[in-house]
């Protein structure tokens, strides 16, 4: 196959996996507005998504590509967050001390001890490969 | 008709400024001396630092950087497919799975609790960071079903999520956990899409595949179990009293 054509079929894989994520979202909101039902759309469309791809009904080919550029974007997608909490600095540094020692320390102990909770269940159902 | 035009040249600078100097970052990260800084992290900074020079606010600025976080959704969508390319792991180890997700839930609510009262902090600034370990638009949403400030929810949220993002991985290593299924849940569980996106930048796919998952039960958990445990510990707080 000419490496023209190839990219031209990736280059359309892309743009068609896009308008497909696109569309899951856009649907996603609709469903959830239609029924009234307080649900982020984001983990509905993701839902949908992976029953989607699940059942063969998306071929798993053709969104390879453009997931994979979006997952890697993922980290870019979140800097308007970031710098927006600069807008909220009023509120948190009143009790900057506290907020932040509860959200380290917090997030490391959920973190951890989720870790060691799951290991060592793993360990003692025998799942875990040694 | 001039000023239209302008707008919309300012939303597009915006947005696709904040990308240039994301890849920037990228590649200037990759020399020696700054491999440890995070490029999100670099690239906050710099923009913050553009929008301060050249005296921009962050609502202009927001007016073409929103596009960016409405991309999050999509992307967020497109977390499925390392899920179900990796589906396996998750029918591999069912127990611990699930019991870990509740065990992840609850310790996420009653560690903000303990250590907002350790520290006193004010109620309606503990009530805000409880859902703090689940993704933003849920998180908001519980902060304002159980009486939060929701803009000090999306502050802790995002705080946690770059902790998890950037420590994650070298904490539970310190503590020898090494196993993809407990790497991917915890960090999912805490640290939500950002500490999953640092996973997926490590092309990490099975743990991405459990963190995904993580990221989605616990929110709905948590979604749940907030206001039921908010209310248990005001029963019991009462009776408590009455019994005095």
């Amino acid at each position: 196959m000419k490496a023209s054509n190839i990219r031209l079929i990736k280059t359309f894989r892309i743009i068609a996996g896009f308008l497909i994520l696109i569309a899951l979202q856009f649907i996603s909101e609709k469903i959830l507005h239609i029924l009234n039902i307080n649900f982020p759309p984001t983990i509905f469309g993701m839902i949908i998504f992976a029953l989607l791809l699940n059942f063969k009904i998306i071929p798993m080919h053709l969104v390879k590509d453009i997931c994979s550029i979006m997952i890697s974007i993922l980290p870019a997608l979140f800097v308007p967050l970031l710098v927006g909490i600069t807008v909220y600095y009023n509120l948190i540094e009143q009790n900057l001390l506290g907020i932040l020692a509860i959200i380290v320390l917090g997030t490391f102990i959920t973190m951890i001890m989720t870790a060691i909770f799951v290991d060592k269940v793993m360990e003692w159902t025998g799942k875990k490969d040694v | 008709m001039f000023s239209i035009i302008s707008i919309w040249v300012h939303k597009i600078l915006y947005f696709a400024l904040t990308f240039v100097i994301f890849y920037i970052s990228r590649t200037i990260t990759r020399f020696k001396y700054l491999k440890k800084l995070p490029p999100i992290i670099l690239t906050s900074l710099i923009i913050i630092f553009l929008l301060k020079i050249f005296n921009i606010s962050f609502f202009e600025y927001n007016s073409g950087a929103k596009y960016i976080t409405y991309l999050l959704g999509p992307a967020t969508i497109a977390l499925a497919y390392p899920l179900i390319k990796n589906k396996e792991i998750l029918t591999q180890n069912k127990r611990a799975i699930y019991f870990g997700f509740l065990f992840a839930t609850c310790i996420a609510i009653v560690s903000v609790a303990f250590l907002g009262k350790f520290f006193h902090t004010k109620l309606s600034i503990i009530i805000s960071m409880l859902p703090k370990s689940v993704t933003t638009p849920i998180a908001v949403e519980i902060s304002k079903t159980i009486g939060g400030i929701p803009e000090l929810t999306a502050c802790a949220v995002i705080i946690t999520g770059i902790l998890g993002a950037l420590f994650g991985r070298r904490i539970l290593k310190l503590f020898k956990i090494d196993n993809d299924v407990a790497i991917g849940l915890s960090i999912g569980a805490s640290s939500h899409v950002m500490g999953t996106s640092s996973l997926a930048e490590r092309k990490e796919f099975r743990q991405v595949a459990i963190s995904t998952v993580a990221l989605t039960i616990v929110a709905i958990l948590t979604a749940i179990l907030t206001p039921a445990l908010i209310e248990l510990y005001t029963k019991l707080n009462m009776a408590f009293i009455q019994r005095l």
